[in-house]
């Protein structure tokens, strides 16, 4: 977002903030769903969001920021973990990165666990063959799958990474985690899911279907 | 290399629509609502504030002027003529000075009752400032 929309936004075109919203709710919502898991709870966390985002706007306090994305996903990503706090209650178990950093020292331990998981069922499942065409969705549903039971650790870096476009460097200043640790986390969760494709399918047959 | 590169993006792709949700048709509706909500409110805490800035200047200019008066006329008691006036004013005089002395003696400080009435004149100027700076000057979140 440009520092002339601001400026205009400010001067009171309050249509413009519309168009921000439009932009950026869909995406920002992806986000806020992952980690509250609960859509009315995501719906009211990213209200809160933007109405932070239009009187940081209003009292100037936004200009002294240098990127848009870093401090609106912030704002984004705080709204959700306040609310997330506010109802701890829940059965929600990760959301806070830096508290599980402290629980699993690299984050290693807990998607080993997960991939094991996921290995033994693979395995144990009887549709496992080397040779057949791929049927329509049955790559996507292995994909959703995946997305929908990786960790939290895991799925919010992703959903910034891939959704929100988001740079290692921004992922890592508002999850306040190592740029390293970013990285090492969206690499091991996509090799994963190649790993989990190419142990379903032959690789022709993959090929095949990215073809169609 | 090209295989792994169309795999790698048809990966980045799938993941990135597997994350996509939207939230509820009516969600922008409700968001400007509630902006123009806060606004409408920002306004009506402006005038509350404005006239309770008023309210507080005007009783702060009262003491304030009360205090510089009680000063200048009690600096100068000793040469005023007026004995109706210099006995109220010498009874206020040794009834400040009696009890800022008694409270200034438990602190383990001696003074006089001319540098308490000064120290009370400065004390009341930095209170002063300070509600003013915060009632007054105080910059608003949302125009």
């Amino acid at each position: 977002m440009s520092l002339e929309i601001i400026r205009r936004i400010q001067k009171g075109e309050t249509n413009l903030f519309v168009e921000v919203v439009d932009a950026y709710k869909d995406k920002a919502f992806s986000l806020t769903l992952k980690i509250l898991k609960n859509r009315e709870e995501a719906e009211d966390s990213l209200q809160e969001a933007f109405l932070r985002l239009y009187k940081a706007i209003m009292n100037n306090s936004y200009e002294a920021k240098a990127k848009f994305s870093t401090y609106f996903y912030t704002i984004v990503y705080n709204s959700a973990i306040d609310l997330y706090r506010k109802y701890n209650v829940k059965s929600f178990n990760v959301t806070s990165i830096e508290i599980n950093e402290a629980k699993y020292s690299d984050g290693d331990e807990l998607i080993k666990n997960y991939e094991s998981k996921i290995d033994k069922n693979l395995y144990a499942a009887d549709d496992y063959s080397t040779e057949k065409v791929i049927e329509k969705g049955e790559v996507k549903k292995i994909i959703n799958d995946y997305i929908n039971s990786i960790p939290e650790q895991y799925s919010v870096i992703l959903n910034m990474f891939f959704l929100n476009d988001l740079s290692h460097e921004e992922i890592s200043q508002i999850l306040k985690i190592p740029v390293g640790t970013v990285k090492n986390r969206i690499f091991r969760a996509k090799e994963k899911l190649k790993e989990l494709l190419f142990r379903t399918f032959k690789k022709e047959e993959l090929l095949d279907y990215i073809k169609v | 290399m090209n295989e792994l590169n169309n795999i790698n993006d048809f990966l980045d792709n799938s993941m990135k629509s597997s994350m996509l949700d939207k939230p509820g048709d009516d969600f922008t509706a409700k968001l400007m609502l509630e902006i123009e909500l806060a606004k409408e409110f920002q306004k009506e805490d402006k005038t509350t504030f404005r006239y309770l800035n008023l309210f507080i200047i005007g009783i702060i200019g009262s003491i304030v002027s009360s205090v510089f008066i009680l000063v200048a006329l009690l600096g100068n008691r000793v040469n005023e003529n007026d004995t109706a006036t210099e006995g109220i004013l010498s009874g206020m005089y040794n009834f400040i000075e009696g009890v800022s002395q008694k409270i200034f003696g438990l602190l383990g400080f001696r003074m006089s009752g001319d540098t308490v009435l000064y120290v009370m004149a400065i004390g009341f100027v930095i209170v002063i400032y300070s509600l003013l700076d915060k009632l007054v000057f105080k910059r608003n979140t949302i125009n």
